[in-house]
């Protein structure tokens, strides 16, 4: 009990070097290993999260600023549709209005000009009616007046 | 009272189990043996505990060891400081094992820490590691320097620590071991039934772990002066 013998102690201390070697090897080396790699994994997914979360916020910076040009367009677009709108309608109605006019002017010079036709025409009747008149009077006449 | 001398006696002696027959008869005690028996226990333990370790999704057994492996090395971690980093699993394979060794009294071995070979054994380690670790660290110059500090006075008293660290922890552990045991058996004597059993808790179980603890914790500390610079 109280005595200390060499071989003993000697026993003893490489009793527990190779318990020391066989734990490091069996218990701590594993699952340290493990610990490290699950931080390693850890820190990577941790980085490649932020990473994505910036990709991700550039591509919304992206989206947002074409999506504000595409507004800017489409506003450009539609004003540009709507100045077009509006000529094409004065456009339009100029010529209807134009067209309008000519028509009517046309429709009063035909008026017109029917009407000194019709008026030739009744002269030249009445003159031929004046004619056949005279000459009937005169035919008529044979007998009694001459 | 005759017959408890010789039951506490042969509780406390050490028996030689057999003798290997080379340089005239190594006597192996009983200690030796049983540490063996941890060891192989132990070994065995941890080779199944550590079989198919998975980085993701582990189980429960994995997550058990991994925290108690982390627990032992943070406890460590913040004793030996960064530089004795790479003495923790030394430090934990004894915490182990004198732990193991205090309680295995209670499933009928012998405990190896009531023979003062394996205590001195390990008081020898560990002022060997102590002074190993320093040497390394501050190189054979600095580490002699350092028995100057922190004044060229108390450089006997630092040279006596050499031999009253190991004493001291040697001691401790065999005494607190043999005196827990010669206690429990007087108890049981005078109280057979019921009465020893919060006694035995506290020094079979509660000392001893309180022992081991206590022997890796003055180690590690002394790894940490040893390595720790002083300017």
């Amino acid at each position: 009990m109280l005595t200390l013998e060499f071989w003993n102690v000697l026993c003893t201390i490489i009793n527990l070097v190779l318990l020391y070697i066989l734990l490091k090897k069996f218990l701590f080396g594993p699952v340290i290993s493990v610990l490290e790699k699950r931080k390693a994994l850890l820190e990577g997914q941790f980085a490649s999260a932020s990473e994505m979360r910036k990709t991700a916020m550039e591509l919304k910076k992206q989206y947002e600023t074409s999506i504000h040009t595409v507004e800017a367009e489409s506003a450009q677009i539609l004003q540009k549709a709507r100045e077009d709108g509006e000529t094409e309608y004065r456009r339009i109605v100029g010529e209807a209005s134009e067209k309008a006019d000519r028509m009517v002017a046309q429709a009063q010079a035909a008026i017109v000009e029917e009407k000194e036709k019709a008026l030739k025409e009744m002269e030249s009747d009445i003159a031929s009616l004046a004619v056949d008149v005279a000459k009937k009077i005169l035919e008529d006449d044979k007998g009694g007046w001459f | 009272m005759k017959e408890l001398a010789e039951k506490l006696l042969e509780g406390l002696n050490c028996e030689t189990v057999f003798t290997i027959p080379v340089f005239g008869g190594i006597r192996v005690l009983e200690s030796v043996v049983v540490t063996w028996i941890i060891m192989a226990v132990l070994v065995l333990l941890s080779v199944c505990l550590v079989r198919n370790l998975k980085v993701e999704s582990p189980g429960r057994m994995q997550l058990a060891l991994e925290a108690g492996v982390s627990f032992l090395y943070d406890f460590f971690d913040g004793l030996v400081g960064k530089k004795g980093r790479k003495y923790i699993p030394y430090l934990c394979t004894v915490l182990i094992y004198i732990s193991v060794a205090n309680v295995i009294g209670l499933f009928g071995f012998k405990p190896p820490t009531k023979d003062l070979n394996v205590t001195g054994a390990l008081a020898l380690m560990s002022i060997v590691l102590v002074e190993y670790a320093g040497i390394r660290e501050k190189k054979v110059a600095g580490w002699l320097k350092s028995f100057a500090k922190p004044v060229a006075v108390v450089t006997p008293i630092n040279i006596l620590e050499l031999f009253i660290r190991p004493l001291s922890l040697c001691m401790r552990l065999f005494g607190n071991v043999l005196g827990s045991f010669v206690i429990m058996e007087l108890i049981k004597l005078i109280v057979p039934v019921i009465v020893p059993l919060p006694f035995s808790f506290y020094f079979d179980i509660f000392d001893g772990l309180i022992q081991a603890y206590v022997f890796v914790f003055l180690t590690a500390l002394f790894i940490n002066e040893a390595v720790e610079d002083e300017e």
